[in-house]
């Protein structure tokens, strides 16, 4: 199909969205791929990312069913209009795809925030009692 | 209406993003450009005008095209029947012919009033001559509701007349009448002419659409909707015409077949119809009028319509079906409504016509044989429902050509509705600026 040469692909995402909108999304994505690079490295950046971990997925899931329900609002269907596996599939994409995108994104922006003690596993050991103390 | 700067603006935009990334991208063969000094002329700047120039500037160096228009005014015609179901607003709908104008392309705010393809040259309505090499005929479709006795565009919107076609306004009073018409119940006549006519979906989506909207209103079981075939099929492919005969079904739409619509009384709320038994005389609430459609005055009176055979009496302009290149007169090529092949009068044709009228032209100017083939493909999105749509494609012979495999285009499917709601407009612009 035409539509699906690189200059189709293009020209529709642009129509569709709009090049400020497709900047601003691949300016997020990098600035969160950055970051993530950044507290990965840095020392306690493990611990940071553990930490928050959980509040990530939360705001994912938050995200991912916020795009579910702007979704069916904005072609002014409900959930009975999906017929059949495929429309089930392209619906959940999007809001899958949304979700993860947030969570990822969110996930470093949360470790810089966080403080990073907070968590038994993520302490060290002190060797010598064989305790672990937090 | 978008103000001039944001038109500008947004054309700088695709052509900053689309321009520098597809040029990246697009295979060396793709990018080659013909050299020419020839004058091409476009006759029309709807969608198929426009893609055509946007696509010929592309392709060629140093060609002078210039477009021939009168309006300054761009509408999206496939979002009609779904403003004149009060899913869209009518502003969607809307843009200008200078926002798609590609750069480098004259254009002349006058309408053709004369084609002379022997002297190779079209007259505006000025008395202008302009000259060509090569002419592409966009000049689109004339919608007749003279054709319908006691049938005007001013009554559209009124006396519970609705027709889409007319344009934005029209369809959004269209919107107006039917959802009066929904609050409270009644009898709601479709049909179509027995003419050629554009999207001859439209008038099946509306019937469709008419019965959810009552549904929804709670009014549909004290309502009837009729929907008056011109013959004795819905729609021309079989596939298609008994998939719609089992949603009518299902939604309890009666069908009369054989029905054009002759005359309406809009102060009786009578609409007359030719049938093989003689005139029928129909009561209605609401009536979609469809008008008889044809080509513009100055095409049907010249040499560039069909001189005999079934798509004369209209003045569809005359082309091989495979090539779109005249036959008689060489130089000229025909895209769009106007055009006199069997099939394709839609958005979707215009995509898959303006690209092999492009390269048989390009391969004109540079002295060879055309090699690119349209096979009739036309592509409606037939809407079922606000929620649902089936994404029905068919080429010359009638054969359902699908573009995605995992598709059955005979299925209703969110999936459906979701391309014709969201993604074909963007699909539509991409078009204009030559990009798919």
């Amino acid at each position: 199909m035409d539509m699906l040469t690189p200059a189709g692909i293009l020209g529709i995402s642009l129509a569709l969205f709009g090049l400020p909108l497709i900047a601003a999304g691949g300016a997020v994505a990098l600035a969160g791929l950055i970051a993530w690079i950044g507290i990965a490295r840095a020392e306690g950046g493990r611990a940071r990312l553990c930490a928050a971990r959980l509040p990530a997925v939360a705001i994912g899931a938050v995200v991912g069913v916020g795009m579910a329900v702007a979704l069916l609002a904005a072609t002014q269907s409900g959930l009975s209009s999906l017929n059949g596996v495929l429309d089930w599939v392209v619906f959940l994409a999007p809001a899958a795809g949304a979700g993860v995108g947030a969570a990822l994104v969110a996930w470093p922006v949360l470790a810089l925030l966080r403080p990073a003690s907070g968590r038994p596993a993520q302490q060290p050991a002190v060797e010598g009692d064989g305790l672990r103390h937090v | 209406m978008t103000a001039p700067g944001v038109q500008l603006g947004r054309r700088g935009l695709f052509a900053l993003g689309a321009g520098g990334i597809a040029a990246a991208t697009l295979p060396q063969a793709a990018r080659a450009r013909e050299r020419t000094t020839a004058r091409i002329v476009i006759a029309g700047a709807g969608a198929a005008g426009i893609t055509m120039a946007a696509r010929l500037s592309q392709r060629l160096e140093g060609a002078r095209i210039t477009v021939l228009d009168r309006r300054e005014r761009h509408v999206y015609q496939p979002g009609l029947t779904l403003v004149g179901s009060g899913v869209w607003t009518p502003e969607k709908v809307i843009s200008t012919n200078a926002q798609w104008m590609p750069r480098g392309v004259a254009w002349i705010r006058e309408a053709v009033a004369e084609f002379d393809p022997v002297g190779n040259k079209v007259v505006t309505d000025t008395g202008r001559q302009v000259p060509y090499d090569f002419l592409v005929v966009a000049a689109g479709i004339e919608l007749n509701y003279a054709g319908i006795e006691g049938m005007s565009e001013a009554l559209i919107g009124r006396e519970g007349i609705g027709s889409v076609y007319a344009g934005p306004e029209a369809a959004a009073a269209t919107w107006r009448e039917m959802a009066r018409v929904a609050e409270r119940g009644g009898v709601l006549l479709h049909g179509r002419p027995a003419t050629e006519m554009k999207c001859a979906g439209a008038p099946l989506k509306l019937a469709l659409l008419s019965h959810a909207r009552l549904a929804r209103a709670g009014t549909r079981g004290r309502s009837e909707i009729v929907y008056n075939a011109h013959n004795d099929a819905t729609f021309s492919v079989p596939a298609i015409h008994r998939r719609v005969v089992e949603l009518f079904g299902e939604r309890g739409i009666r069908i009369n077949y054989g029905h054009v619509l002759k005359a309406v009384d809009p102060g009786r709320k009578i609409a007359t119809y030719r049938t093989a038994n003689g005139e029928v005389e129909l009561r209605y609430d609401f009536i979609h009028v469809v008008p008889p459609q044809r080509t513009p005055a100055a095409l049907r009176n010249s040499p560039l319509a069909w001189q005999s055979g079934p798509l004369a009496a209209d003045g569809w302009v005359e082309a091989d079906r495979r090539t779109l290149r005249h036959p008689r007169f060489p130089n000229v090529f025909t895209v769009g409504d106007a055009t006199g092949v069997p099939r394709g009068k839609t958005a979707a044709t215009v995509k898959k016509m303006t690209p092999v009228a492009t390269d048989n032209l390009v391969d004109v100017i540079a002295g060879r044989e055309p090699r690119a083939a349209f096979n009739g493909y036309t592509s409606c999105p037939l809407i079922t429902d606000i929620g649902r749509a089936m994404l029905v494609e068919f080429d010359y012979e009638g054969r359902l050509v699908p573009s995605f495999p995992f598709v059955d285009p005979l299925r209703e499917s969110w999936f459906g509705w979701l391309v014709k709601d969201q993604l074909i407009h963007a699909v539509y612009e991409a078009m204009l600026g030559g990009w798919v």
